[in-house]
């Protein structure tokens, strides 16, 4: 796990609001909604294009989160945001569709092939070459401290960032507000407005004399 | 209606703005942080610095070397216009030292890692006995203390960043760095 070993590279996001502990089976609901935006299927590779999901921290095979050990340390909820992309190799594809479309042709003595036969020939084609293709695994750890309502997701690239965040608030309705510098300060601090007016001092000039 | 709270908008030229100061923390004042249930922290910027243009061409200016942090180029860097987007930098606690980078606008934490500064390695390693949780409640209160520091550098930046005393006195001194005037 990336959260425990080696350097750590994380983008901290704050959440607007947090599950209410007061309920008994607050972790419960925490375990079915992971569960139905788990990762589905997670060993097979038969699938088209993207899919994503949640996966637990400790396999990107392993979506069942039936046992709480494996995603919950009190006051932490960890675990992994998997995505799974399928490229086709557009250049192969044209060309083995332009194959197939010449001996369609060839093999019912026509001239020109109708556009939904086409389409077929290309979605047969699609299947086929998505089957045999293996997809490109991203899978990114996250961990939330359910009482400070905090979430530190370890991969900086913002459209990663964003996929986490849709998943995130589809998943337990909560938003995710990136952790700005002026975060750190508390919110009636009176610095604030002053900050975001400063500009960026310049050097370009020596300084004053004394 | 929900009121707009200003901390929420990413102002460019913040991060950059506080890693020029940090930058002058670390190769001028040499001072140590108080931080609270931490101690006193020192600030030590490292062999890599990343410089963006301040204005529409985006070109980047990497400076490394050990002396990286007070070498001719990153003085030519700040007085030509370039901002820091990207510091490397030691944090020193009692006990303990860490490395990490802050990236870009938000102040990302990158290749966070605890270091040995006699050894250059990791001083806690990871054997097969010890639990796994052991080990996250381990690594999140060291993050949460990175972050603590982090807080109280901002603050400390912040309050002499706001004040007039910004014009006529620390960025006077910087500058003077800058120029090789120190």
């Amino acid at each position: 796990m990336k959260l425990i070993k080696g350097a750590r590279t994380m983008r901290r996001y704050s959440i607007d609001g947090k599950p209410d502990q007061t309920e008994s089976d607050w972790l419960t609901r925490i375990q079915n909604q992971f569960q139905m935006h788990a990762f589905e299927n997670a060993a097979n590779n038969q699938r088209t294009e993207e899919q994503l999901g949640w996966v637990v921290g400790d396999s990107l095979l392993d979506a069942d989160f039936s046992r709480l050990d494996k995603w919950y340390l009190e006051p932490y909820i960890y675990g992994q945001f998997r995505v799974d992309k399928k490229a086709l190799p557009s250049n192969l594809f044209r060309a083995l569709l332009d194959l197939r479309v010449k001996e369609w042709l060839t093999t019912n003595n026509r001239d020109r092939i109708p556009k939904r036969d086409k389409d077929d020939i290309r979605d047969v084609l699609s299947a086929e070459l998505y089957a045999k293709t293996l997809p490109k695994i991203k899978v990114v750890e996250f961990c939330w401290n359910v009482d400070q309502e905090y979430l530190i997701l370890m991969n900086l690239s913002d459209s990663f960032n964003e996929k986490f965040c849709d998943h995130f608030y589809t998943t337990f309705g909560l938003g995710l507000r990136v952790q700005t510098p002026l975060m750190f300060l508390d919110a009636g601090d009176p610095d604030i407005e002053s900050m975001t007016k400063c500009g960026v001092s310049g050097f370009k000039a020596r300084a004053l004399k004394e | 209606m929900p009121q707009t709270d200003l901390r929420d908008e990413i102002y460019p030229h913040i991060a950059p703005e506080f890693y020029t100061w940090l930058l002058f923390q670390s190769e001028v004042e040499n001072k140590h942080f108080d931080v609270e249930g931490i101690g006193p922290v020192e600030v030590r910027l490292e062999d890599r610095l990343t410089f963006a243009s301040d204005g529409e061409d985006k070109s980047r200016t990497v400076v490394t070397g050990t002396d990286a942090p007070a070498s001719a180029e990153t003085k030519a860097a700040l007085i030509s216009g370039k901002v820091i987007t990207d510091a490397k930098l030691v944090l020193r606690l009692p006990g303990n030292s860490y490395m990490l980078t802050l990236k870009g606008d938000l102040c990302d934490i990158s290749s966070l890692k605890q270091v040995s500064e006699d050894a250059d390695e990791s001083t806690i390693v990871i054997e097969e006995d010890d639990t796994k949780d052991a080990f996250l409640l381990l690594r999140m209160q060291e993050y949460e203390d990175i972050v603590r520091i982090i807080q109280t550098l901002f603050k400390a930046f912040v309050k002499e960043r706001a004040t007039d005393d910004w014009y006529s006195t620390t960025l006077q001194e910087m500058r003077r760095w800058v120029h090789d005037e120190v």
